[in-house]
């Protein structure tokens, strides 16, 4: 394979949510593509669906929910049909996750080395002995002091910190070649955010890996990431080099959520005029178009697709 | 060390919870009507005699001191004698005490036989057929009264199929087992003595089925309610995030962390069956500690009642106790 | 649909709007169950015979078009019974649970409220009562006390108390140093207003989940209290008493003498404990 194809590619990505009493359509033909060895962010609002299309990259959508249209594309496989058990083959070893809650992730009743050894001896062939000593060797490389006696102390036993550091190792593990962060930072103060974000960057560069970095605040992108999508109502609003996007945004929508940030700092809080649509219905027009004050007739009618614009693609009529 | 001390707390709580039961009902069995002193003797005893009784039995000293001596006497392994059968307690409870393990042990072992595992499917499978199956058993047994259910089971496989045997108690039909635990099933494996065990197996279906089902009802929806929650947990989504395959998932991620609630669910259950299952034994003519409990009471029997209700919290806590332990060492978080 | 939407409404017309509650109890089962039960104890009995009537028909008769029960071995109709032995079984229940709860509720609630010392004393007595062999006490209380009606509700009521004093303690314990009851304290209120005014109504729900279950409880040890011939005596129609009165012919298979006040204890507390069940989930 070229390396010039992206490392994952998704098209017109849709999924329904169906439970009792209604029908969600939560992700209405995303589309962007993370390319090798490239840090990327996918911003959006709560609600935006940033968080279910990890899921679903990972085949891990919650109960009542199922992909209705469009492909996922990784090593010329099409994630959005293979069977969970070929998905378990993928997960941890190709792709991966780390989540909000560090803590939270590891398993209370079993030592954390024990839960990092697992992972390996799951997808690499190698022995009980082994596997504990490289899960060590993973701990020791995130920075853990007193790696051989942290490994065996288990989870409450950690703190926030040392948690986060545990969850990466288990993550990385396998050095995977795409690995998913979903909201590391938020409900952290700005030193842990830089630290944690820091310490992202850091494995992911070392090993080669891709980072699709999840996050509702837009500001600890520009840092971090090289490459940005702004995601709203289900679907990519405006993909492009980080630095270009946030410095000239050209969707409305990327507009208000990057003022929003940045007049927050001056102590003024501003927020989107609105609330975000609620996805109970397919969409016709612009998912924003509610919200926009740019919007016309057409907007509520027609469904902007995502088109290129100089080093960018953004999706919206008006620009 | 930390165990020693764990153990140590355990204890001085479990001496105090002792001495606050043995006092409330020795106050409650103590107001029972009746004279025993007329029970031993005879109504038409005249007054000296009974007044001989009374005053060898302590009965004329005032409560406090009649509790001193009583507990003078616990503590010498003496828990009195019995007016209505004539022996010494400890002598009574010797036959009953292991009936009502026997049966407590096999119902125990039935219910979570039957209770966990519909628990963890039924957690697995949302809005299945099992679950639904796990639902409506979990309502009927928690709201079914067990002397109906016993009462039923007996009209079924007794009265109309004549597969059990009639509920006369716990062996029919053979003589029982030459005795070493006083649990006929263990003795008569024992003793190889098949006659015994086939007959006391059979006698002991109905009522161990009937409690099974009654105390499986809380087991089950606490596996269930837990497995839910555990199911549910980010480490679970994590760990399979991670690619951990669904038998590991289920086996050594899910199950250790449902495993410290339902243990406790367990202890519980069974300290309480231990206790005497007053109503079951009652319907069975079980001759364990409930009937002889029930049997005393309607005869005014003081000693009788008093020693096996001490003898079941007794039970109940030293049960609790050993689930704490257990959870010392399979909760790395009580460490 | 409308499951959830009443659910999610069910705040609102617990005070006051009387429309809801009526398609609520429509609408689910448990409480129409629960409304039905009450009505046949309410208005039931005018519309069935004397429960006491000896030999109306032939004794031990299997249920036929005039007597859809059957009879009893003394010839007394026992649909009659059963729907006569609605009002003693609930109306025992229901003052057992709430003489419980007016007990045990102040204890809690004083007792997490105020902390320290009071705390542990109620909480290590009400925690050693978990040790007891509840039914064997009660039974041996009411030996002593004599079985009358009265003695029987509070002999169950108190071996009930400890429940509601741990459930009234774990709900009001969170809640004791929220800003809202702090502002109030800091306002001057006295500790019974704000228990009262602040604490209360945010436990209210847990409290009449409890209730319910309570009274599912008394019901069945009120009815294992007559079975094992403590309590009620025949021919007064109380459930297991009548479920005793049965047992002896359920061997010659007789089954309807016993059958049908056993189903009435199962389906009243079958209900009684959905009914809990569907208030804990409001709640959440």
């Amino acid at each position: 394979m070229s390396n010039t194809s992206p490392l994952i590619q998704i098209d017109n990505l849709s999924a329904r949510i169906r439970n009792e009493d209604q029908t969600l359509f939560p992700l209405q033909g995303v589309s962007f593509s993370i390319e090798r060895n490239v840090r990327m962010a996918l911003v959006g609002e709560s609600g935006s669906g940033k968080s279910l299309t990890a899921s679903a990259i990972l085949g891990m959508l919650p109960t009542g929910s199922q992909i209705t249209d469009g492909t996922i594309i990784m090593n010329e496989r099409n994630l959005a049909l293979i069977s969970e058990k070929e998905f378990q083959k993928i997960r941890g070893k190709e792709i991966s996750i780390v989540f909000q809650n560090p803590k939270a992730s590891l398993n209370p009743v079993r030592t954390v080395g024990s839960q990092i050894a697992e992972v390996l001896r799951v997808h690499e062939r190698i022995n009980q002995k082994q596997s504990h000593d490289k899960a060590i060797q993973l701990l020791e490389s995130l920075g853990l002091p007193d790696p051989k006696k942290r490994a065996r102390d288990y989870p409450h036993q950690y703190s926030g910190g040392m948690a986060q550091r545990a969850a990466l190792a288990m993550a990385m593990a396998c050095q995977p070649s795409l690995l998913i962060a979903d909201e590391p930072t938020s409900g952290l103060d700005a030193t842990l955010q830089q630290q944690v974000l820091d310490l992202l960057t850091q494995q992911v560069q070392h090993q080669k890996s891709s980072l699709l970095l999840i996050t509702h605040d837009i500001s600890v992108v520009g840092a971090t990431c090289e490459q940005v999508a702004v995601m709203y109502g289900g679907r990519i609003m405006e993909v492009g080099p980080t630095e270009l996007i946030l410095r000239r945004p050209m969707n409305p929508y990327t507009e208000k959520l990057i003022e929003s940030f940045s007049r927050s700092q001056d102590g003024k809080m501003t927020s989107i005029p609105g609330t975000v649509r609620p996805p109970t219905t397919e969409l016709k027009g612009c998912p924003f178009a509610d919200r926009c004050h740019m919007a016309n007739k057409q907007c509520h009618t027609h469904l902007p697709e995502l088109a290129p614009k100089g080093d960018r693609l953004i999706a919206c009529i008006n620009v | 060390m930390r165990i020693l001390a764990y153990i140590g707390q355990r204890l001085v709580l479990l001496i105090v919870a002792l001495l606050g039961v043995s006092i409330i009902t020795f106050v409650v069995t103590r107001v029972l009507p009746g004279n025993p002193a007329y029970l031993i003797v005879g109504v038409q005893a005249d007054y000296s005699t009974v007044a001989a009784v009374i005053e060898k039995l302590g009965l004329d000293k005032p409560i406090p001191e009649q509790y001193f001596l009583y507990m003078k006497q616990l503590f010498a392994g003496d828990l009195g004698s019995s007016w209505r059968t004539g022996n010494p307690v400890t002598y009574d409870l010797k036959s009953r005490w292991p009936a009502t393990i026997e049966l407590a042990t096999i119902a125990m072992l039935l219910a979570i036989s039957w209770a966990i595992p519909l628990g963890l499917v039924s957690a697995l499978k949302k809005r299945s057929i099992t679950d639904r199956l796990a639902k409506i058993l979990s309502g009927l047994g928690v709201s079914i009264p067990e002397f109906w259910l016993a009462t039923l089971l007996i009209l079924v496989f007794f009265a109309i199929f004549h597969i059990a045997p009639a509920p006369i108690g716990r062996i029919s039909r053979a003589s029982p087992p030459d005795l070493i635990t006083g649990m006929y099933l263990i003795d008569s494996i024992l003793t190889g003595n098949m006659t015994a065990l086939k007959a006391s197996a059979k006698q002991i279906i109905l009522p161990a089925v009937t409690l099974a089902f009654v105390i499986g009802a809380p087991l089950l929806r606490v596996t269930r309610a837990f497995m839910n929650e555990v199911l549910e947990s980010q480490y679970i989504r994590s760990a399979r995030a991670m690619g951990i395959p669904k038998q590991s998932l289920i086996f050594r991620h899910a199950l250790p962390n449902v495993l410290l609630p339902v243990t406790t669910m367990i202890a519980v259950l069974y300290g309480y069956l231990l206790g005497g299952t007053v109503l079951v034994e009652y319907v069975f003519a079980w001759p364990g500690m409930g009937k002889y409990a029930i049997d005393s009471i309607n005869s005014s029997d003081y000693a009788p009642v008093m020693a096996v209700v001490l003898l079941s919290a007794l039970s109940y806590l030293i049960i609790y106790l050993l689930t704490d332990l257990l959870h010392f060492f399979i909760d790395p978080r009580t460490r | 649909m409308l499951q959830d939407q009443l659910n999610r409404d069910a705040k609102k017309s617990l005070t006051h709007n009387m429309k809801w509650w009526l398609i609520k109890i429509l609408y689910t089962p448990c409480y129409l169950a629960l409304a039905i039960i009450f009505l046949i104890a309410l208005i039931g009995p005018w519309f069935v015979g004397d429960p006491l009537a000896l030999s109306v028909g032939p004794r031990l008769t299997a249920p036929t078009l005039a007597s859809p029960f059957g009879t009893d071995q003394y010839g007394m109709d026992i649909l009659s019974r059963v729907v006569n032995g609605a009002r003693i079984d609930l109306l025992a229940g229901l003052s057992a649970a709430m003489l419980a709860a007016s007990i045990g509720m102040p204890l809690g609630a004083f007792a997490a409220y105020r902390g320290g010392v009071w705390d542990q004393v109620m909480l290590r007595t009400s925690e050693s009562f978990q040790a007891f062999p509840v039914l064997i006490l009660a039974m041996g209380a009411i030996a002593a006390l004599g079985s009358s009606m009265l003695n029987m509700i509070m002999v169950i009521a108190l071996v009930n108390v400890p429940v509601y004093i741990r459930l009234t303690r774990s709900a009001v314990l969170p809640l004791r140093d929220k800003d809202f009851v702090l502002a109030a304290r800091c306002a001057g209120l006295t500790d019974w207003k704000i228990l009262r005014r602040h604490i209360l109504p945010n436990v209210a729900p847990v409290i009449i989940a409890q209730f319910s279950v309570n009274c599912a409880w008394a019901i069945q040890i009120l009815a294992a209290l007559s079975f094992v011939g403590l309590g009620v005596k025949l021919p007064t129609p109380e459930w297991g008493a009548m479920v005793r009165g049965g047992s002896d012919y359920i061997l010659y298979g007789q089954w309807w003498v016993s059958v049908f006040p056993g189903l009435a204890i199962l389906l009243t507390v079958l209900t009684l404990n959905q009914v809990a069940d569907r208030i804990g989930q409001i709640r959440r």
